[in-house]
């Protein structure tokens, strides 16, 4: 088996806090949730985790018995995570809807059967679509990886039901998820500094004393004064 | 449709930045030494990233070598010797050049025909050295695919999108097997996504005064985009890069250098040029 310590990446002896703290950052960025179910990476996913578990746990052993350093947190490695229902989306929980159509299509959607609770609510009239239906619609198109259709279904169940709490939170989910991109780390308030184009006037002045020097080396003269 | 695969400058490292201009370098002569002379011009960021990609996997270590070329003569510079990964990337885009504008040809105007014209020998000439014919079919059919797409009219962005995922997907595993392979189409993947929208976004504005195919505009209209829809196509170009980034974590880790860089691009490279793109943040558009 592979070092442990070379797994978790942290050195021979690195205390039990960094340890752990190397392991959560690990176990958070190979979770399954971040693998959803249809993701073709979730076994590799989920092998790295096993690793890192293993790896975990045999370092725990190793410092429990051999210097004599007890575990002083009494937690093991944080075992096996079962696959949530969440993963590249979000969950379908019961948002507070009484509409029977509407929950059967829920239903379906939990038991992965996006062809048919996408076949239900294609028949649902146009006229007589509300907001649950672009929500629920959001949530299939999301599955199939159709982001940018997605992501208008869900703006559009959010504007027709502004008070739905479950829409919200779902479309904040996204904009929180999106917010950690792109923000570049100690470069000021908006991630970038900026940089003046062109040159300067002192620039001017420099390149045309150094364009006089070299016109005299050659015998000439470009600006009598200098 | 190329060119936004780009690092983000101020966030590298200097020897990750010297690291990056030294893999440039390197793909520019390996065009010119397999592709043919010429075919060099046709260089772009996107070939890069790829190089790097395939390189995350290879176990040769990256050696690098001071040489003189033509365009910039006044200073040697520092550029990888050819390896697998870098000669690789080299073929492959001669051929995606190639097909993209064999696609051009067809539907442009006369100007824009007779442009696409002058270049096709130096193209040819480029794709038949190239010589990689798993990617002849997978390349010519799925731009097919999308040119019938954009010909029907199509307004859902996500349908032509997706072609092109699955095209660069297959460019980017092509002669790799395993789980390796796994890895590097989902990384192809959802990188040809983001690449396809972020391209429709971006011509949006022209596409309206051209009256050319736009899925955009099909879907909002022609009166322009809402902060909200910008916000709303934004998150979801950035769950792509977040598709690219759960590959990339299980990436090896050979060559902690080329992760890194690949790192910054998924992270903030792709992210800047797309508020580029909104007119937010108006970063220099300098080459690197």
């Amino acid at each position: 088996m592979n070092d442990p310590y070379k797994v978790l990446g942290v050195s021979r002896n690195a205390s039990d806090d960094e340890i752990k703290e190397a392991y959560r950052a690990l176990a958070k960025k190979y979770h399954p949730d971040n693998y959803g179910e249809n993701n073709p990476l979730k076994d590799l996913a989920n092998e790295k985790m096993q690793e890192i578990n293993a790896a975990y746990d045999q370092i725990q052993k190793e410092r429990a018995s051999g210097a004599g350093q007890k575990d002083s947190y009494g937690s093991g490695s944080y075992g096996n995570y079962s696959y949530g229902n969440y993963g590249y989306g979000y969950s379908t929980g019961n948002g507070g809807t009484y509409n029977k159509e509407y929950a059967e299509i829920r239903h379906m959607i939990n038991d992965n059967r996006f062809s048919d609770a996408e076949k239900r609510l294609s028949a649902v009239p146009e006229a007589s679509r509300v907001a649950e239906w672009h929500y629920l619609k959001s949530i299939i198109l999301m599955r199939r990886g159709y982001v940018n259709e997605s992501m208008r279904e869900l703006s559009i169940a959010c504007d027709m039901d502004p008070s739905n709490y479950e829409y919200q939170k779902a479309k904040e989910m996204f904009n929180s998820r999106a917010g950690k991109y792109g923000s570049a780390y100690g470069a000021g308030p908006d991630g970038q500094y900026r940089r003046s184009g062109g040159c300067s006037t002192l620039d001017v002045c420099t390149s045309l004393i150094c364009a006089d020097c070299l016109c005299e080396c050659c015998g000439g003269d470009l600006i009598r004064c200098i | 449709m190329f060119g936004y695969v780009k690092p983000y400058q101020p966030e590298l490292l200097v020897k990750e930045y010297e690291f990056y201009r030294a893999v440039y370098c390197g793909l520019c002569r390996s065009m010119k030494k397999n592709t043919g002379v010429l075919s060099n011009a046709f260089l772009n960021y996107d070939a890069v990233f790829l190089a790097l990609a395939r390189m995350a996997f290879s176990d040769e270590e990256p050696e690098a070598e001071l040489r003189r070329c033509i365009a910039h003569p006044t200073r040697k510079r520092t550029m990888l010797k050819s390896s697998p990964a870098i000669d690789y990337s080299a073929r492959a885009f001669a051929s995606l050049a190639y097909y993209k504008n064999l696609d051009d040809i067809e539907d442009k105007s006369f100007f824009g025909k007779l442009t696409r014209y002058s270049i096709h020998p130096v193209i040819a000439h480029a794709k038949r050295l190239a010589d990689i014919g798993e990617l002849d079919v997978i390349v010519s059919e799925g731009l097919k695919e999308i040119s019938a797409l954009e010909g029907a009219g199509c307004a859902e962005a996500d349908r032509p999108a997706e072609v092109f995922g699955r095209l660069l997907g297959e460019v980017f595993k092509c002669g790799v097997d395993g789980n390796d392979a796994l890895l590097l189409y989902e990384c192809g993947f959802h990188l040809g996504k983001f690449i396809y929208i972020a391209d429709a976004l971006d011509d949006y504005e022209k596409d309206v005064r051209e009256n050319n195919y736009n899925p955009f505009r099909l879907t909002y209209g022609d009166g322009g985009l809402s902060d909200s829809v910008r916000n709303d196509i934004r998150v979801a170009l950035i769950l792509e890069c977040e598709g690219i980034e759960r590959a990339v974590d299980l990436f090896p880790e050979k060559h902690p250098i080329v992760i890194n860089i690949i790192k910054n691009i998924i992270y903030m490279g792709l992210i800047k040029r797309l508020d580029t793109i909104n007119g937010k943040g108006k970063t220099d558009e300098r080459s690197l």
